[in-house]
């Protein structure tokens, strides 16, 4: 009887919290895992590639998590490395040397067993996919040789420091796959000709439209983040794409699908609060949504304007009526999920007069009669947007932001296109750009804010060279004080030159009934499927 | 509910104007038109609806107070009500001010889609029906493959070439539309470079401008302005579709397909930022067909 009465009492307390996550691991944890079944899955965007490898796209990756396995997993609370098909590793003082334990009990779904040279053959191949492999490639970036110790010690060898490859083993980018799969065409690798080491095998898939999963039955070296060890609990996987979101909701809501992802912001709500359904959320790692200046703007050549744009921001108006709340309001450069998060909401703050204030200073100080200030010369301080009009939540927010600029004096134009231009990235049209990256590792700063890649750094072709400095030496740096001390630099640098005007933490939604079970994600936000169960 | 009071009560303050030309106008063809209208209900709503849009498309001020682009995060998805009509969309901007500026946009957009589709298709049919030969059999093969395309994704194919915008997403659904009127007009000039008077006149000495002029056009004008009529609507539901796309204005420009579209996640939690657009949409491609379809029966009054 007391039991029971408690039993209600959790569930009242869960559901006054509005569904988090804690709900979902509730759920998980009510009943004992059950074996079989199909888990239907509805995908926002179903990926073109299931290579995760070739692609940095979080469904690419999601689907290679579950395809494949990685050498270390990261623990999406603390960020800390934890050992997987490596047991454990040593790295060298000067940071070249990374040697690596493995299992020993490890085979690929192609019969294959899992050893040094297995890694060494898929170290290699990345270098050998190049800037087909985008991330991976930088991730190695000074990659010498992989050196096969004895048959499950294999050490990876650079030619200068590389502090961010650890972690980056951790990521999708580097999955293993079996040796004999490592020389097939790229383009039959990207439709899922390769075998690997998960627990799911890839039974169907259409490119951008659906994938069927099998579970692989004698697999039993799950990541150290999942409570089951062995094979997967269902039977198979089927994910279907339903990019409309309230199409996708009512999928859900009539039970023909199980588990959906992107829970649309507008309807998150509604959602939890309907009975039988659970939304789990989760923060993203990753640089917080902002807007960047283009180092290629005449008009935000001035760091002092730069500011201004930020210090005229309104994010909580934004977070509040474009996306109901269910975003965070940006405190900082990065996510306060990303380690090495700094707190920077001293900077990062709603002050119009204080903009208008830099505005003045910046010589923008004579206010038209359509409201828009001019400088000496009698250039209008008018900027202009370029996105691609695919997203109407970003188009929702450019709008909100407009009315915001504007009241300080500040002339934002849209200019919605198809698709975006193919140049690099100091050759983007327009005065700004948003852009979005995860990862769990400061790294991500090196990648999004230095001048080093043509298709990833903001800075590119306009190079800081005091920042790139503080980057770079987030590379060879390994004394994880030492490191977090300059990433803190990094991070107060670019507020302070107005590199980025962070906007929002980007919060992932998953939605499913209450006949799913086990339901838990990575730091990434990427679902384990060997750990869901279906209810019979 | 809400729509259905709104319009009628709009309507009866300008229904005056309405009935009034028809009676002032002294013509046979006009007067039995008014009569017409008058028995047929169907008719006189689909009449003052247009009545109405016109007015909100002359002077959208005058119906509409608030800026339809004036946003108040504070006051989103408000239900509709006294202050708010038709509600608020989450950015907390007046639907029924953004319907009624959007209609005018759509509507605008509409006439000039089919003011292209009716110039080309009249100059194209007309050079092909009446000079007949080697020229009409290409300008009739040109015109048959743009048939084949379907027309929405012919606007496309147009769009996407020449860019973003309202006018683009008009010229395009103008384009679509030519190969419909070159064919009537050709038929109807066929017809009549057969006739009596037109042969009398060619013998009479007349040079072929001023016969394609004065016997040709005007008699072949009745079946294409009634196409006209009936392809207004259209061109309005294929302008919304391409702008519901992402095809039209850049935001924050109301448009009813835009508009559509950007509610469409609160279909299930605020109805009205979908609805009232939608409904406006709708309204407009049925009074502009049912008021082409009773000129279709009696003729346009002339």
């Amino acid at each position: 009887m007391l039991a029971v009465s408690f039993a209600v009492l959790l569930t009242a307390c869960g559901g006054g919290s509005g569904g988090g996550g804690g709900g979902g691991a509730a759920t998980a944890d009510a009943g004992e895992p059950v074996d079989g079944g199909t888990l239907r899955y509805a995908f926002n965007a179903a990926p073109d590639c299931v290579d995760s490898r070739q692609r940095p796209q979080l469904n690419s990756r999601m689907i290679g998590r579950q395809l494949a396995d990685t050498l270390t997993e990261q623990d999406p609370e603390t960020g800390e490395i934890l050992p997987w098909l490596a047991t454990s590793w040593e790295v060298s003082d000067d940071v070249t040397r990374f040697t690596f334990h493995l299992r020993d009990d490890v085979t690929f779904s192609d019969g294959a067993a899992f050893d040094a040279e297995a890694v060494q053959a898929n170290f290699d191949a990345i270098i050998e996919l190049g800037v087909q492999a985008p991330q991976g490639f930088s991730f190695l970036a000074g990659y010498q040789e992989t050196v096969v110790e004895d048959a499950y010690t294999a050490t990876v060898v650079f030619e200068e420091a590389n502090a961010q490859f650890l972690q980056a083993t951790a990521t999708q980018s580097l999955v293993q796959y079996s040796p004999a799969s490592l020389g097939n065409d790229p383009a039959d690798l990207c439709l899922g000709d390769f075998a690997a080491s998960g627990p799911f095998t890839l039974d169907e898939f259409t490119p951008e439209t659906s994938v069927r999963l099998v579970r692989r039955d004698d697999y039993a070296w799950a990541s150290p983040l999942a409570e089951n060890q062995g094979a997967a609990h269902v039977e198979a996987v089927q994910l279907d794409a339903i990019p409309e979101g309230s199409v996708r909701q009512g999928a859900l809501t009539s039970g023909q699908v199980d588990l959906i992802e992107a829970v649309q912001p507008a309807t998150q709500a509604q959602l939890a609060d309907t009975p039988g359904f659970t939304v789990a959320t989760s923060a993203l790692p990753a640089i917080a949504i902002p807007y960047i200046p283009l180092p290629s703007s005449p008009r935000l050549r001035d760091a002092e304007t730069r500011r201004a744009l930020s210090l005229a921001l309104d994010r909580d108006a934004i977070v509040g009526a474009v996306y109901n709340g269910v975003h965070a309001t940006a405190t900082g450069v990065l996510t306060t999920a990303n380690p090495g998060y700094l707190d920077q909401s001293d900077e990062v703050r709603y002050d119009p007069e204080a903009a208008a204030g830099l505005l003045d200073r910046a010589g923008w100080d004579t206010v038209g009669d359509d409201g828009i200030r001019r400088n000496a010369d009698g250039e209008r301080l008018s900027l202009t947007i370029t996105y691609e009009s695919t997203d109407p939540l970003a188009e929702q927010q450019h709008q909100l932001v407009q009315q915001q600029w504007a009241e300080v004096g500040i002339e934002l134009g849209l200019d919605p296109v198809a698709t975006f231009p193919d140049v690099t990235i100091d050759e983007y049209p327009g005065d700004l750009t948003t852009w979005s990256q995860t990862r769990g590792d400061v790294d991500v700063l090196r990648l999004v804010y230095s001048s080093f890649d043509p298709a990833y750094s903001m800075r590119y072709g306009n190079p800081d060279e005091e920042l790139n400095e503080l980057l770079n030496a987030l590379q060879t740096t390994v004394d994880p004080e030492e490191r977090g001390a300059i990433a803190d630099q990094a991070q107060r640098l670019i507020i302070e030159r107005g590199y980025a005007i962070p906007v929002y933490d980007r919060v992932s939604a998953y939605g499913f009934d209450d006949g799913v079970g086990g339901f838990r994600t990575d730091l990434e936000a990427k679902p384990l499927l060997n750990e869901v169960w279906l209810a019979p | 509910m809400v729509t259905e009071t709104e319009v009628a009560g709009e309507a009866t303050s300008t229904s005056g104007t309405g009935t009034g030309t028809g009676t002032v106008s002294k013509t046979g063809a006009a007067r039995g038109w008014a009569r017409r209208v008058g028995r047929r209900p169907g008719l006189l709503l689909a009449v003052l609806y247009l009545v109405l849009v016109l007015g909100w498309t002359v002077a959208p001020g005058l119906f509409a107070g608030q800026d339809p682009l004036f946003t108040d995060p504070a006051s989103g998805l408000v239900p509709p009500g006294a202050e708010h009509w038709f509600g608020t969309d989450n950015l907390g901007r007046d639907i029924y001010a953004r319907v009624v500026h959007g209609t005018r946009v759509s509507l605008v957009a509409g006439l000039l889609a089919v003011g292209l589709a009716l110039a080309v298709g009249v100059l194209l049919g007309t050079l092909a029906g009446y000079l007949g030969g080697w020229l009409d059999q290409l300008l009739m093969r040109v015109v048959e493959v743009l048939v084949v395309i379907p027309g929405l994704l012919l606007s496309l194919a147009v769009v996407s070439i020449l860019g973003f915008g309202t006018t683009n997403v008009a010229i395009a659904v103008g384009i679509a539309g030519i190969p419909n009127f070159a064919r009537v007009v050709r038929a109807e000039v066929l017809r009549i470079r057969g006739s009596a008077y037109v042969r009398a006149a060619v013998a009479g000495g007349s040079r072929t401008p001023a016969i394609l002029r004065r016997h040709v056009l005007p008699n072949a004008s009745p079946p294409v302005l009634v196409l006209a009529a009936l392809d207004v609507g259209g061109a309005v539901l294929s302008i919304s579709a391409l702008s519901f796309l992402g095809y039209g204005a850049a935001p924050p420009a109301p448009e009813l397909g835009a508009m559509v579209s950007a509610g469409r996640d609160y279909l299930t939690t605020a109805w009205w930022v979908t609805t009232f657009p939608g409904l406006a949409i709708a309204l407009v491609v049925l009074a502009t067909s049912r008021v082409a379809r009773a000129l279709e029966r009696t003729g346009v009054p002339s």
